[in-house]
C-alpha cells in the first residue's frame, strides 16, 4: 500500500496499540463485577402488609386468643445465596436487647426459628399469625404459658411481666457461616460486622377475647 | 373341635383396666402436648448443609447464572422443610423422624453434586467468555487500524487527484 510505504509506520503501530489498550480496558470493565454494598433487609409489617396496624385497633393491650397478623420479611443483598434464620425470642421490660455495638444477641429465651435459603436479591416474606392462648397471673405477675403461632401451639417458659406490662417479642436475623457450619447473629461485609433485629412491645390482659 | 374359653379373674381384670387407662392417658398427653423449643437444624444435617451451601456459593462465584442456581436453592429449602417437619415430631416417632432426616441428607448430597457439576460448567463457560471478550478487543483494535489506514489512503488519493486537477492562474 502506498500509504504504508509513504507514511510513518509508527503511526499505525501507535494507533493499533492505543485502540487495543482502550478496547481491552473496556473488556476488563465488562468482565469485572462491580463492588456492591452487602446487607440484609429485615422487616415486620402489620396485617395489611404496611408498617402500621400491628395490633387490633392499634391497641397493644392484648387479650387471650386475640389474633395478631404480621408479615415477616428478609431480603438478601449479599451478592450470593445465603441461608438465613429468624429467631423469635420472648422478652419483658428487664430483658437486655441485642447489642449492635458488640454484635451480641439477646439472652432472652428462644421460642422458635424459621430457616430459609435465599438467592441474591430475593425477598422472603411470610405471614406470622399469633395469639396468646393461655396465661396466668400470680401475685401481680402475668405469665404467658402458651402461644399459638401459625396454627401451632408452643409452650413458653419463664415469660412473665409485672402486671402484664411490657412484654416483648424480639426477632433476630441469624446467618449461616460456612467456616463454622453454624448460624451466627448478623453478617460480615467489607465494612465489618452488621446485625439486624426487631422488637415489638405489648401488654397482656387476662380478660377473654373482645366481642366481635 | 372345642375351644377352651379363658376368662380373666378379678385381679387380672384390674391390671388390664389400669393398663388401658395409662395407655389412653399417655396417648392423650402426647397428642395434646404443645411444642416446646425451636426447630433446630439437625446435627446430622449440619455438615451436609454446610457442604451444600459452600458448593452453591462456589457455583455462583464461578459464574453460574441465577436461573441455574434457583433449582438448587429450591432443593435446599426442601431439605430445610423436611428438617422442620422432623423437628415437630414427638419422641415416639423416631422412625418417621429418621426417615425425614435421611431424606433431607439425600437432598443435600444431591445439591452438593449438582452444584459441583455446575461449578465446573460455569468455570469453563466463564473462561471461554473471558477469552472471547479479550480477543474481541484485539479484533476491534485491528479493524480500527485497518479502517484508519483505508481512510487515510482514500484521503491521500483524493488529495493527489485534487492537486493535479488544479489550474494555475496568473495574478
Amino acid at each position: 500500500m502506498r500509504f504504508i510505504s509513504t507514511q510513518n509506520r509508527r503511526t499505525i503501530i501507535t494507533l493499533f496499540l492505543v485502540l487495543a489498550i482502550i478496547s481491552e480496558m473496556g473488556a476488563y470493565v465488562a468482565l469485572t463485577p462491580r463492588p456492591t454494598q452487602q446487607f440484609f433487609q429485615f422487616y415486620v409489617l402489620g396485617k395489611n402488609g404496611l408498617a402500621r396496624d400491628y395490633y387490633p385497633q392499634n391497641n397493644p393491650d392484648l387479650r387471650l386468643a386475640s389474633n395478631i397478623s404480621w408479615y415477616l420479611g428478609v431480603t438478601n443483598f449479599m451478592g450470593n445465596m445465603q441461608l438465613v434464620e429468624i429467631r423469635l425470642k420472648l422478652g419483658n421490660e428487664t430483658t437486655t436487647p441485642p447489642n449492635d455495638t458488640t454484635d451480641t444477641p439477646t439472652s432472652a429465651p428462644e421460642l422458635l426459628a424459621f430457616d430459609r435459603a435465599l438467592m441474591d436479591n430475593e425477598t422472603w416474606e411470610f405471614p406470622f399469625v399469633w395469639s396468646i392462648t393461655n396465661d396466668t397471673t400470680i401475685a401481680g405477675t402475668t405469665r404467658i404459658l402458651t402461644v399459638q403461632i401459625n396454627n401451632q401451639t408452643y409452650q413458653t417458659s419463664d415469660w412473665s411481666a409485672l402486671k402484664g406490662y411490657n412484654f416483648r417479642l424480639i426477632l433476630e436475623l441469624w446467618v449461616w457461616q460456612g467456616d463454622t457450619n453454624t448460624f451466627e447473629f448478623g453478617w460480615g461485609n467489607s465494612a465489618g460486622r452488621r446485625t439486624a433485629w426487631l422488637q415489638l412491645w405489648f401488654n397482656m390482659s387476662s380478660i377473654g377475647p373482645p366481642p366481635p | 373341635m372345642r375351644y377352651a374359653r379363658h376368662y380373666l379373674n378379678e385381679s387380672q381384670m384390674n391390671v388390664f383396666k389400669w393398663l388401658i387407662v395409662t395407655a389412653t392417658i399417655l396417648i392423650a398427653l402426647i397428642m395434646i402436648t404443645p411444642f416446646y423449643g425451636r426447630a433446630q437444624i439437625s446435627l446430622t444435617l449440619q455438615p451436609g448443609l454446610g457442604q451444600a451451601i459452600t458448593a452453591v456459593n462456589n457455583a455462583e462465584a464461578a459464574g453460574a447464572y441465577p436461573n441455574e442456581v434457583i433449582p438448587l436453592v429450591a432443593l435446599l429449602n426442601r431439605a430445610l422443610e423436611l428438617n422442620q417437619e422432623a423437628s415437630t415430631l414427638s419422641l415416639n416417632q423416631t422412625g418417621e423422624h429418621d426417615q425425614l432426616i435421611s431424606g433431607a441428607s439425600r437432598i443435600l448430597a444431591n445439591v452438593t453434586n449438582q452444584a459441583n457439576d455446575l461449578t465446573t460448567k460455569s468455570a469453563q463457560r466463564a473462561y471461554s467468555n473471558k477469552i472471547i471478550t479479550y480477543a474481541s478487543g484485539i479484533i476491534i483494535a485491528v479493524l480500527g487500524t485497518f479502517a484508519y489506514v483505508a481512510i487515510a489512503e482514500f484521503y491521500e488519493r483524493y488529495r493527489i487527484k485534487f492537486t493535479f486537477q488544479m489550474k494555475v492562474k496568473r495574478k
